[in-house]
């Protein structure tokens, strides 16, 4: 019981070794030490050679399904086989690892290693080790190999028009689906690793002169401060270094799409790719970034200001229409339309529930339906679609449990959401709703202005690395409003934006002009 | 802790100062559209008839024609000693559900309380904080009650229907510019004396026709169609009216035009004890229906003949107009005195303007301008 309450209150005492953390192992060389390292791991393979007419015993070391033993048999195996056969009884006695590297091995990336936990970090990274038997040290030689799926479309951010590659699990192809697009020596690219038993490699991508140096800082400190045993993907990042933990709203911009990637660096952002996820995060957020997409940028300005408006205005329908209805139908009846009035409470005739109990089962079985719909494959998902839709409304309807105009605005809720093109903003703004029904069904349409002011002073003080939420729309300089709600044309972005205090603001010349 | 405190705080003024006791769904209202008030026939104080709304007998779309699935409304009534008593208890025992008064669109008032006094009517919609005071009032010719016992066409709600009759207004304004209760009031208040719709059953439908003059507060008379006609345009509420009128070169043939309000002009002179008011009203005219009729509108002596038919059918209305209000009534409905207290207002204060109307010389001069004689310009092709 006592360590039941010291584990919820975080009373729990220290583990005396962090997790991760290599412990050197008795041995009489390299080889045992990791043979003991790695016992009972069957798929870390010890190849034995015996090099030459003396015989020398070397063994190679690596893990089975991370290494290309292809590659193996044609980098290592091969030219040391050969070396063996054709060097003098002299070399053979002399020979050290240096040797090897720069006059043996074909590989293009070797490196000696003399400390255990690197050797034994470079096996799980997916190298190879070739030690000497009786040696501390040995050759790390690049042999990763895994499977990998490749560049296909994207697959949450779909467009019609723009590019149709996306990124990939393999953390390297995806910077350089960058650096393609930006062919500039100033894209920077800082590798690190992060997760005590992942040991993730984690990118740090920004344009040098461009990006603010305060905020790269600020990245490289956040994420020298994670302390964690596994990264599974960006997200378990993006948790650990937001600026507020507690906010609902997502505080970073993930895409899977390399030219949204690149004209967010363009734009004085950062970029944090993690390997084995093909979500990247881009900092800082603003409330108004999650309603943009790359095609905004390849269509024409005027289509596109009127549909950022449609998905501004109707993600902000997303969390109030429940609300408002709720209010409207409990306290302020005589505030509608007659004819709606009318409908309404004809609709409501004969069901069983009061009107917040009967929003609340609607958007429970809203995201039943979607959640259902979108854990199952294709085709099953839109058989969960059609009896939710078609069956549960027709049928909840004849049954009194709920009214049409129920069924009617938890559908526009749900389209509205769906118009974010961030799912979790989406999410986000229509779960949203129902802190703000139940204020609602409190205070009417005084509980609903009180629910929005809450979630509007959240906002307001809401930051992502020091940049307020809502810029440009509070704080803002004029020239930022080129691109928020309304685009402006391409020809007048002449300047990035002044909140990511980008040192080089001139991002088009005036020969643009005609 | 203090996080919380000002929290809990806020949580509760929120509470305390919002009415969560309000709540009601909707479906547990009863919607109230009309109001009518009749004496009490069994004694003294009045007899409030409330049409309430049946939400799933309202035309639906998609719903067959004319099949309604409930009854559309629902009559309730009660005798109070005042209307207040009246109206607050009248779903007292035999109505379920809380009425909603805010949709009120129509009062209905029976000649024989207007002839006693609208006063408490108004009084009672601008002391309720439920009532709307956006409510149009109509005088019932007869029983106040009785209209809203009739089911109109398409609208079955009597008080919707005459509400929405308020567009025809515009186009021929046969009875009194209806008017809400907080106009009729500021109207009362401000000349004494309004004109309303006036509300008949005829074969058993309801009708606007003509209107009431009510004179602080108090019934004093009807007035006919024509009269009405003429006394909307002298008030300045007509924008248009249709006119018929004999032909100027065949007596029997009718020609039908459209008199859209032009210049409107009241110029008032005191000379001693003499006050003269001078109307200039002017109209622009379209021709809608000449046949018969063997005038050339291109034609400018016909133009002219057609001209002065529309003028002198103008100032044959508006004369039946002053004569009812200045000769027959003696009561200024028109509204004189509001423009004679404004350009005079030391005067205004030193006389009795009830004792001063009937003598006040008004004259009035009309001027009809034909600007569209229909598409056929010149006279009928085919006699």
């Amino acid at each position: 019981m006592l360590s039941f309450l010291r584990r919820m209150f975080g009373k729990e005492r220290k583990e005396p070794t962090p997790a991760g953390q290599v412990s050197v192992p008795e041995g009489r060389d390299l080889v045992e030490k990791l043979q003991q390292l790695f016992q009972d791991c069957d798929d870390v393979k010890f190849r034995r050679l015996r090099l030459g007419q003396p015989g020398i015993p070397v063994t190679i070391i690596g893990i089975e399904g991370m290494t290309d033993d292809a590659r193996i048999e044609e980098v290592t195996i091969r030219p040391l086989l050969k070396w063996g056969q054709e060097a003098s009884p002299k070399e053979l006695k002399h020979w050290d690892v240096h040797y090897l590297a720069e006059r043996v091995l074909n590989s293009t990336e070797v490196n000696v290693v003399d400390d255990f936990e690197i050797a034994a970090a470079a096996i799980l990274g997916g190298d190879i080790l070739l030690v000497r038997d009786g040696d501390q040290i040995g050759l790390q030689i690049d042999n990763r190999g895994w499977e990998s799926r490749g560049v296909q479309d994207p697959v949450h951010e779909v467009t019609i028009r723009g590019p149709r590659d996306s990124f990939t699990e393999n953390l390297f192809w995806n910077t350089g689906l960058v650096r393609r697009r930006i062919r500039d020596p100033n894209l920077r690219v800082k590798l690190k690793k992060i997760g005590r038993r992942s040991r993730t490699n984690v990118a740090l991508l920004y344009v040098d002169g461009i990006t603010s140096p305060e905020l790269v800082e600020e990245i490289e400190k956040r994420l020298a401060a994670i302390d964690i045993d596994v990264i599974l993907d960006s997200g378990t990042i993006e948790k650990l270094i937001e600026d507020q933990w507690f906010s609902p709203f997502p505080q970073h911009l993930k895409t899977e799409r390399p030219d949204k990637t690149a004209a967010a660096l363009l734009e004085g952002r950062a970029v944090l790719m993690a390997d084995t996820t093909p979500f990247v995060l881009i900092m800082p957020a603003s409330l108004g970034s999650f309603f943009q997409t790359p095609e905004d940028t390849y269509d024409r300005f005027v289509p596109v200001s009127l549909l950022r408006l449609i998905r501004f205005t109707a993600s902000i329908m997303s969390t109030l229409i429940p609300a408002l209805y709720i209010a409207f139908v409990a306290y302020h009846p005589a505030a509608l339309p007659t004819e709606l009035a009318l409908r309404v409470a004809a609709s409501r005739e004969g069901v069983a529930f009061p009107v917040l109990v009967e929003a609340i089962l609607m958007q429970l079985f809203l995201e039943m339906i979607k959640e259902a719909g979108l854990r199952q494959p294709g085709t099953l998902g839109q058989t969960f679609g059609i009896v939710g839709g078609l069956i549960l409304g027709d049928v909840g309807i004849r049954a009194g449990i709920v009214s049409e105009a129920m069924v009617i605005t938890v559908a526009v809720t749900a389209i509205a959401s769906f118009t974010s093109t961030d799912r979790e903003m989406g999410t986000v703004l229509r779960l949203l709703g129902l802190p703000v029904m139940v204020s609602a069904a409190l205070l009417g349409l005084y509980g609903v202005m009180m629910g929005g002011l809450f979630v509007a002073i959240h906002l307001a003080i809401l930051r992502s690395y020091g940049v307020p939420y809502l810029v440009p729309y509070i704080y803002y300089k004029w020239s930022d409003v080129q691109d928020t709600t309304i685009r402006l044309p391409l020809l007048m972005f002449k300047e990035r934006p002044a909140f990511l205090g980008s040192k080089m603001r001139r991002r088009q010349g005036d020969r643009s002009d005609r | 802790m203090s996080r919380f405190v000002l929290f809990s705080v806020v949580i509760a003024v929120a509470l305390i100062v919002s009415g969560c006791w309000d709540y009601l769904d909707i479906e547990n209202r009863a919607y109230v559209f009309g109001v009518a008030v009749d004496r009490n026939p069994d004694g003294e104080g009045y007899l409030a008839t409330i049409e309430i709304a049946h939400p799933q007998g309202q035309p639906q779309s998609g719903s067959p024609g004319g099949q309604l699935p409930e009854p559309p409304k629902i009559l309730k009534s009660r005798a109070g000693t005042t209307l207040g008593d009246a109206l607050y208890h009248i779903g007292d025992g035999h109505l379920s559900r809380v009425p909603l008064w805010q949709e009120v669109k129509a009062i209905f008032i029976s000649d024989d309380v207007a002839r006693e006094g609208i006063g408490p009517v108004i009084d009672l919609f601008f002391r309720s904080t439920v009532l709307n005071l956006r409510s149009y009032m109509y005088i019932v010719e007869g029983s106040a009650a009785e209209p809203l016992l009739w089911l109109p066409e398409f609208q079955p709600l009597t008080s919707r229907y005459v509400r929405e009759m308020e567009r025809q207004f515009a186009k021929n304004p046969l009875y009194a510019k209806p008017k809400s209760v907080i106009m009729t009031a500021s109207r009362l208040i401000e000349a004494g004396a309004v004109m309303l719709p006036r509300l008949v059953m005829e074969n058993g439908e309801v009708r606007l026709k003509g209107s009431a003059v009510i004179q602080d507060g108090v019934w004093v008379g009807w007035l006919d169609e024509p009269t009405t006609i003429g006394a909307n345009w002298l008030i300045g509420d007509l924008d248009r009216v249709m006119a018929q009128t004999g032909c100027p070169i065949d007596a029997n043939h009718e020609i039908t035009m459209e008199l859209n309000a032009a210049e409107h002009r009241l110029d008032l002179t005191v000379d001693g004890d003499r006050i003269e008011a001078r109307y200039r009203i002017g109209a622009i005219v379209r021709m809608l229906d000449m046949s018969g009729c063997l005038l050339n509108p291109t034609d400018l002596e016909d133009r002219i003949l057609i001209e002065r038919a529309a003028a002198e059918w103008m100032r044959r209305h508006l004369e039946l107009a002053i004569k009812r209000s200045q000769e027959e009534l003696g009561v200024d409905f028109l509204g004189i005195n509001v423009a004679f207290s404004r350009r005079f207002p030391q005067l205004a204060r030193q006389i009795e303007w009830n004792d001063v109307y009937p003598k006040v010389d008004i004259h009035v001069e009309t001027e009809a301008n034909l600007a569209h004689p229909g598409v056929l310009q010149v006279g009928p092709i085919i006699r």
